[in-house]
């Protein structure tokens, strides 16, 4: 059985480092994500790759990024300092998506500040767009502990690198140009107040997470991405800093990692107010665009000490 | 559980290590359960409700070949094979049929115009139920006809009838020549396992490779909503022809290649059968397990050609009816199955007087022909695309050239080129299978052609379709 195993694996070891280093069109990576999250990734490869506007204070998070964050709004609440903002929220979490887009924008931009979406605990999944959009070094390293999603990943990676391969074979590339200003998703609607006041009589009682079994264990998985971005940001003279996001209702009004993040960069709690306000929600977890302008405001106050001194 | 998913990949490679580790560690016994459990996994991931129906035709037919071991009185052991065959094909014809006859009724009625409302079932069709059913069923008959002995080892029988790589879609297997192979302990044999990798390599190719991008394209040209031309059909019906080919026997290879790591020889299901030079010979080379299953459980019992003429073109006429029924519950099947059994009969009534280099292009044509029914939804979708072939006026190739630009036409260009490879490696098989047919080269060779064969599963290979095997519907 020896001889088995030896001979097939040796048979299949060229066709994974044939894999390894098959290049990938970065376009076409991109591109291959337009059914996703409204065609985030395409606007982000136009934003990262044609268009030339820098970027120098970069917000990342999930939807609630994407919802809650006016980039226009801070960056003229900001113009005196001449900061060109950026919301490059995708939906859905995952911190290893955070790493991947920041390394894609180090390759055209120099931001000087990164804002990462904090909520109340730590997601400790893999984001279900990274063996998309990371490369194939980072998603074979991808950390293990505790990651139920690492071989689920590599199979997701190498059959969508092969999926790019054969479109670049037999595919022209598409026209997929977005319109420049894509990042802040703006939510006109209210949610009702009656639907609101159920989530959160259900969220007050709620187990937090505090009190999870094995919390230490499976979190070390985000907590490892959290160290590389922070590293990342420190090698490019980034300063880093972490946005607290409520979900309406909840009983947990600081993050629960507060001193895992406080350890790479400042943390900025924003009001209660902000959050309590059910005329700011569009859902239970989305802000509109009132809840957006209240919190844009306030963040941009809060980023301002920073950048005046 | 698809063999071409990442799941299955996932679930044979612990399952191929533990399942040596007890065999060579553990008694038959425990490694036969390990089977069976193995195999209800693999088949409870479509729905573990189904699990149900296999178990029961396992107890089912555990129980009555006992029983038909033991007892001596020919009423008695009649009384047996009825109650194997009811259960059996009771099930079947509940999970397979009910709707199929109870509104085939319904329309006998209105043509006497008599309206009736009678009762259609939500059932989902269990996977492979046609298949399992029909192992089991040979088993019993097998015994009442005294052909083998009934199987004590409870675990050894089990393991037969729920064996995961041939569970869904065959080669359906004879009690005689599978059975026994579960009360050995088995040696891991080298070349074996060997031999059944090339299988599953090739069968990988002709299922990702030929069927599923041929498919696509089958799939738009005779598709319900579309307006069709006599070209669109017949090109169609080509591609139709080449999927299923590829999908069912490349499934086979796999079925055969997995089997093979695990120390099991299952029967060839397919030797090319589109090189036949009669349709005698086509359904000698396709299909065999179930063809060779009809001719031994539905002609030979009928007469077979040992009776009068009229007689002999009835029960070729009445097996090829019930093949059609066998696979699907619907009109179309019938008229597909009855068409063979004419050309069949037309064979038998004429001699066959065609020389080969005439005989199988012939065939072949007659032979893709005949799948138009097959793939057709219903009996008005037939007769649509059976008129549009007719329809010398609007023959264009106009919707043909629509949906291979959708598809790219640099890789139906590149898939034409292949395919020409593909035929031509087939061409030369004959009675052998891939594995059989390289082994004897150099290992220059061998070795390319499995590298060509990675890459082009790899970089032609279509991974966009749902993935499915066509006969795992019936």
């Amino acid at each position: 059985m020896k001889r088995f195993y030896l001979h097939f694996f040796l048979f299949l070891l060229p066709v994974f480092i044939g894999l390894y280093f098959l290049p990938i069109n970065t376009q076409r990576q991109f591109q291959g994500l337009k059914d996703d999250c409204e065609g985030h990734a395409i606007w982000m490869y136009d934003r990262i790759f044609e268009n030339g506007k820098p970027v120098d204070l970069l917000f990342l998070g999930s939807s609630q990024t994407i919802n809650g964050i006016d980039d226009g709004l801070i960056e003229s609440s900001l113009k005196e300092y001449g900061i060109n903002t950026l919301n490059f929220g995708y939906c859905r979490y995952g911190r290893n998506l955070h790493l991947t887009i920041l390394k894609y924008l180090l390759k055209t931009k120099r931001p000087k500040y990164v804002v990462l979406e904090v909520r109340a605990d730590e997601n400790h999944y893999s984001h279900p767009i990274f063996p998309y959009l990371a490369s194939t070094k980072d998603v074979l390293s991808a950390t293990p502990f505790f990651n139920e999603s690492l071989v689920n990943d590599w199979a997701t990676h190498f059959s969508y690198k092969t999926e790019l391969a054969q479109e670049d074979l037999y595919q022209p590339l598409l026209d997929t140009t977005q319109p420049a200003d894509f990042g802040f998703a703006a939510a006109r609607d209210t949610a009702s107040y009656d639907g609101l006041k159920q989530v959160k009589e259900r969220r007050q009682q709620k187990k937090t997470a505090s009190q999870l079994f094995g919390r230490d264990f499976y979190l070390q998985f985000p907590r490892t991405y959290l160290k590389e971005i922070a590293q990342l940001c420190e090698q490019n003279n980034i300063q880093l800093f972490f946005l607290f996001f409520q979900i309406y209702g909840t009983p947990i009004l600081e993050p629960l990692e507060l001193k895992t993040y406080q350890q790479y960069g400042e943390v900025l709690l924003p009001p209660d107010s902000v959050f309590t306000n059910p005329h700011h929600w569009f859902d239970e977890n989305h802000l509109n665009a009132s809840g957006a302008r209240s919190l844009s405001e306030w963040t941009a106050w809060a980023l301002e000490k920073y950048l005046s001194n | 559980m698809i063999f071409n998913s990442i799941t299955f990949l996932i679930f044979f490679f612990l399952f191929f290590n533990l399942y040596w580790l007890i065999n060579n560690r553990a008694g038959i016994n425990l490694r036969n359960t390990f089977i069976v459990l193995a195999s209800y996994l693999f088949y409870g991931w479509w729905d573990w409700r189904f699990l149900s129906l296999i178990v029961l035709s396992s107890i089912v037919d555990y129980v009555i070949g006992w029983q038909l071991g033991k007892v001596e009185r020919p009423r008695s052991r009649k009384y047996l094979l009825g109650l194997s065959l009811l259960v059996n094909l009771g099930v079947l014809g509940f999970f397979k049929y009910f709707n199929f006859f109870v509104a085939s009724f319904q329309d006998l009625l209105s043509v006497f115009s008599l309206t009736v409302s009678l009762p259609v079932l939500q059932i989902i069709l269990p996977v492979g139920i046609s298949f399992y059913t029909f192992q089991t069923l040979s088993y019993t008959i097998d015994i009442y006809r005294r052909q083998i002995k009934p199987e004590r080892n409870v675990f050894a029988f089990f393991a037969f009838v729920s064996f995961f790589p041939q569970l869904v879609a065959g080669p359906i297997e004879r009690a005689s020549q599978l059975l026994p192979q579960f009360l050995s302990k088995k040696q891991f044999d080298y070349h074996q396992s060997i031999s059944g990798l090339r299988l599953i390599l090739w069968g990988l190719f002709k299922k990702v490779v030929i069927a599923d991008n041929f498919g696509v394209l089958a799939d738009q040209c005779l598709a319900v909503e579309h307006t069709v031309s006599g070209v669109t059909t017949l090109v169609g019906t080509l591609f139709f022809a080449l999927q299923i080919y590829a999908d069912f026997s490349g499934y086979s290879d796999m079925a055969i290649g997995l089997a093979r790591l695990l120390g099991f020889q299952l029967r060839k299901n397919f030797l090319t059968p589109y090189f036949s030079g009669s349709f005698t010979e086509f359904w000698r080379r396709g299909h065999i397990s179930l063809s060779t299953w009809f001719r031994d459980y539905v002609y030979i019992p009928l007469g077979g050609s040992r009776v009068g003429d009229f007689q002999i073109y009835r029960n070729i006429f009445l097996t090829f009816v019930l093949s059609g029924l066998w696979h699907g519950a619907k009109v179309t099947f019938l008229i597909w199955g009855a068409l063979h059994g004419v050309f069949l009969m037309i064979e038998k009534k004429i001699g066959r007087f065609l020389p080969r280099p005439i005989g199988v292009p012939l065939v072949f044509i007659m032979v893709v022909l005949l799948w138009l029914p097959f793939r057709a939804e219903q009996v008005t979708h037939l007769w649509r695309l059976t008129q549009s072939i007719f329809d010398f006026k609007n023959y264009s190739l106009g919707n043909v050239e629509q949906f291979i630009y959708a598809f790219s036409i640099t890789r139906f260009m590149t898939l034409l080129f292949v395919f020409v490879g593909f035929w031509w490696l087939e061409s030369r098989f004959g009675k052998n299978d891939f594995s059989e047919w390289i082994s004897g080269r150099r290992t220059v060779f061998r070795v390319s052609i499995y590298y060509i064969l990675l890459l082009l599963i790899l970089f032609l290979g279509n991974f966009s379709v749902k993935p499915s095997f066509i006969y795992f519907q019936f």
